[in-house]
């Protein structure tokens, strides 16, 4: 089952199913390369081995066209070409013999070798029956064949002139005869033909009769002569024609049965290689170009086969990871809220699957523990309980107690009557504060008022100082005004000097004038000078108005300030007379309750110790509790079990701290503790701050637990 | 020991140099002025301040306290302008003078005044007519005409005086007092 294998195995599975993939294409790939590759070896050896056919055919043909010509020609430079040829193409044969491998065509060209020597020593007999023929030829036919004619001419001759008709008759028929045969003989030389050899026969025979004719007529001693020569001559050359006929039909003969059989046997040998080649490569071809296009066909599917596999791998194997794992992320979130009825499915047996049995298995042991502190919570409520009915057995002796504090009261009378002087001193004290506050309400106004006028003189001053500062401007005037006149009189006392007698008495008036100049020159000057000095002490005067103005008005605010502490001092000693009263009557009642409160002080010893007792297992409750809970490593985020079991573990504590307290006031305290934890609850709910609030007399209840401080 | 040539009371004029007080015969004063800007002349003596217009015409004006070695006259509200006339041989020459104030017109009898010592005076006697006595205060009575050489008014007034009655500069310092 592909669920109970674990994660690293199916992530080696997966790339291990592609690394396969991979190595089969690269496997097929590899195979195809190399097949191709040896295909293609194949076919260019085979190419290499037709070339080297057609080559060798080639040469072949060349060497027969050379043998051909020879015949023709018989010259030297056709038989040295058919060297060269036949040569080239012997070692194009021994190149073949070394290259061609198939033992089928090896066969072939074995026999092509063969078939070449024999070829050759079949031309080569040829060229000697050609030097043979030729010999013959020349040597003794064409040599005796006119040496005949050259008698018989002259035997004719001869004759003629010793009037023998006969013997010139019969010698000119024999000539006729000789001459046919020589004919036949150049014919037969041309076509080789047998018909020419007979009529050669035939004529030499016919001449032998004529010449037997002759033998019989001719008398004459040199004619005879001359005819036994014609008759040596004639059975020479009847023999040599005969082994020349022989000669020429033997090489007919072998170019006939050899070398035109040979030749195309040689041909045909070799066409049948190349051809043999040529089906072989027609097969091969085509076989290739096929094995290639499987190979890339291959290849390519084998290639999508691979990418579609691997993609269907990392598919699957994601999900089958990431499935369990946000099922399993899932179920803790919901353990983290809290919720331990969370279930968690998976069945698989994979690295997911062990952590969530594990987180399964924390979820039931979370579950336990739960109920564990649950039941110990339960006994905690059940122990208050007791603890509430011991508390109220402590209620009911502090009552018993309140009868008691009536004992109190007489101590509480005389406290009244000391506290009605009291009330009648703060009395008269308040009529003093408020005498204070009127005056004070006085200064205040009388302040504010001096406040004003200040800042009305700095005004004063103010101007007072612009005004003397024009004063003095207009001062300047008159002083060169002074000044302009004393140049004048100067002047007008130079002139008058200058007019000699004439202009003494000008000269009087002008220094007069001069002299009342200078005077109010001087005058000017110092009027200039004190106004600039009272200008200084007017701005000095200002200066300490305008800082007075701040000092008067924070006076008023001060006598403001303490016309209200007054009047706050007046209230508080109304406050405080009122409060003497009350206390009177407090200290009477206290008084009276004091008596009671002694007497049932010693019930309520005895209940404290039945309490104490009861915290004591109340305390080591809760001990287990705690031991439960610490397994659990309680985070602040598991709030809802963490309050469960904290609640109970507050009261046990208040219990163990103050246990011989009054259990009203336990009463009191642990509902509070509860409203602090956020529960409801709280409708009657009553804030008690105890001995701060002079609120003491409301209630009996609470008047008695505050004795029972005191009594402690 | 009056001053030879005194003889009848004359009247001064007096004015202040420094803390000095100096007096000129009333006679060579043609009027005193306020203190006036002063047009510079280009390439003039270091005494003379430059050129005014009195009137019309125009008047040099020289630094007596420069001409008297002291420092140069800082103008202030008294700072005055003194128009004299100045014989130069048979010429009559207008020129301005700055004084740090002008003080009064007083009459001098001869026996009020003294010839100048000889010896112990910052000043060169030939300039000095004589020293007035007013009220325990001394008064330097100036020889104006003596005090500017003729080269000097020339160069003042532009050279329209002839040379030739002229004395040169070093006779004008060095005359025997007459």
């Amino acid at each position: 089952m592909l669920k109970d294998i674990s994660i690293g195995k199916k992530l080696f599975g997966g790339f291990l199913v592609v690394l396969a993939l991979l190595v089969i294409v690269g496997a097929v790939a590899y195979t195809s390369l190399g097949n191709a590759s040896k295909g293609f070896t194949e076919y260019r050896e085979m190419a290499r081995d037709a070339n080297l056919a057609g080559r060798l055919q080639a040469n072949m043909l060349m060497v027969r066209m050379n043998v051909k010509d020879f015949l023709i020609t018989g010259s030297e430079k056709d038989k040295q070409q058919y060297r060269d040829y036949y040569k080239r193409m012997s070692g194009f044969l021994g190149e073949s013999q070394k290259e061609i491998q198939d033992p089928e065509r090896a066969k072939k060209i074995d026999f092509v070798d063969d078939q070449v020597g024999e070829y050759d020593t079949a031309f080569k007999k040829v060229m000697d029956y050609r030097t043979q023929r030729d010999d013959y030829v020349n040597n003794t036919l064409n040599v005796k064949g006119p040496l005949m004619e050259n008698t018989l001419t002259d035997i004719m001759v001869s004759a003629y002139a010793d009037k023998d008709p006969t013997a010139a008759y019969y010698a000119g028929l024999s000539m006729k005869h000789l001459l046919l045969a020589r004919l036949y003989m150049a014919k037969f030389l041309d076509t080789n033909d047998r018909k020419a050899v007979d009529r050669v026969h035939e004529e030499f025979e016919k001449m032998q009769k004529q010449l037997e004719i002759l033998d019989k007529e001719v008398e004459n001693p040199r004619r005879r002569e001359m005819l036994g020569t014609v008759v040596d001559a004639k059975a020479l050359y009847l023999s040599t024609f005969d082994s020349l006929a022989e000669l020429i039909f033997n090489r007919n003969d072998i170019i006939t049965n050899t070398l035109d059989r040979i030749g195309p046997e040689i041909a045909k040998a070799t066409e049948d290689v190349k051809l043999d080649i040529k089906s072989v490569q027609d097969t091969l071809g085509p076989k290739l170009q096929a094995a290639n296009t499987r190979s890339v066909t291959i290849v390519m599917t084998v290639v999508i086969v691979a990418i579609f596999a691997g993609i269907c791998l990392a598919f699957f194997l994601t999900r089958g990871i990431t499935n369990p794992i946000s099922k399993g992320v899932d179920f803790a979130q919901t353990i983290s809220k809290g919720d331990l009825t969370a279930t968690i499915d998976l069945d698989q047996k994979d690295e997911v699957g062990i952590l969530a049995d594990a987180l399964k298995n924390m979820a039931t042991r979370l579950r336990d523990v739960v109920g564990n502190v649950r039941e110990s919570s339960d006994n905690v409520k059940s122990m208050s309980e007791n603890v509430k009915d011991a508390a109220e057995n402590v209620s009911s002796t502090s009552e018993e107690m309140s009868a008691s504090a009536e004992q109190m009261s007489q101590g509480a009378t005389e406290q009244a009557a000391s506290s009605e002087e009291a009330s009648s001193s703060i009395e008269e004290m308040s009529a003093n504060i408020k005498q204070n506050a009127d005056n004070a309400l006085q200064t205040e106004k009388i302040a504010l008022q001096a406040a004003q006028d200040a800042q009305e003189g700095g005004k004063a001053v103010n101007e007072t100082v612009s005004a003397m500062k024009e004063i003095a401007d207009k001062i300047s005037i008159i002083e060169e005004i002074a000044r302009q006149t004393n140049l004048l009189a100067l002047n007008a006392a130079i002139e008058a000097a200058r007019a000699g007698d004439a202009g003494k008495g000008f000269a009087v008036v002008a220094s007069e004038v001069r002299k009342l100049a200078e005077r109010s020159q001087n005058a000017a000057a110092e009027i200039n000078q004190l106004s600039s000095s009272s200008v200084d002490i007017a701005e000095r005067a200002g200066n300490l108005l305008t800082k007075m103005v701040p000092d008067i008005q924070k006076t008023a605010e001060l006598v403001q300030e303490i016309s209200a502490a007054c009047n706050e001092q007046n209230a508080g000693a109304n406050q405080i007379s009122t409060a003497i009263q009350q206390l009177d009557q407090i200290a009477q009642q206290n008084a009276s309750a004091a008596e009671e409160m002694s007497s049932s002080s010693e019930n309520m010893s005895t209940s404290a110790v039945q309490m104490s007792s009861s915290a004591n297992e109340m305390t080591s409750q809760a001990e287990s509790l705690q031991d439960a809970i610490s397994f659990f490593r309680l985070d602040e985020s598991s709030s809802i079990t963490a309050a469960g079991a904290s609640r109970p573990m507050i009261k046990t504590k208040r219990v163990v701290v103050s246990g011989a307290r009054s259990g009203l006031k336990q009463k009191h305290r642990a509902p509070k503790a509860l409203a602090d934890t956020g529960n409801g609850n709280s409708a009657d709910q009553t804030p008690v701050d105890s001995g701060v609030n002079l609120d003491m007399s409301t209630s009996s209840d609470r008047k008695i637990s505050d004795d029972d401080f005191t009594a402690y | 020991m009056a001053v030879a040539d005194i003889t009848e009371v004359r009247q001064y004029l007096t004015f202040r140099l420094e803390e000095e007080v100096f007096a000129i015969d009333v006679i060579k004063v043609r009027e005193v002025l306020d203190y006036i800007d002063i047009t510079k002349v280009p390439q003039a003596p270091d005494f003379m301040r430059g050129i005014i217009n009195v009137r019309g015409s125009v008047v040099p004006i020289v630094d007596m306290r420069l001409k008297f070695g002291m420092s140069r006259t800082e103008k202030t509200v008294n700072t005055c302008i003194i128009v004299m006339e100045i014989e130069v041989g048979d010429d009559v020459t207008t020129i301005g003078a700055l004084a740090d104030a002008v003080k009064e017109v007083v009459d001098l009898r001869p026996d009020e005044i003294e010839p100048a010592p000889r010896i112990g005076s910052k000043w060169k006697t030939e300039f000095i007519k004589g020293i007035g006595k007013r009220q325990d205060e001394f008064v330097i009575i100036l020889a104006i005409d003596r005090i500017f050489s003729t080269n000097e008014i020339m160069a003042l007034t532009g050279g329209e005086t002839s040379v030739a009655h002229a004395p040169a500069p070093e006779e004008a310092l060095h005359a025997p007092q007459a």
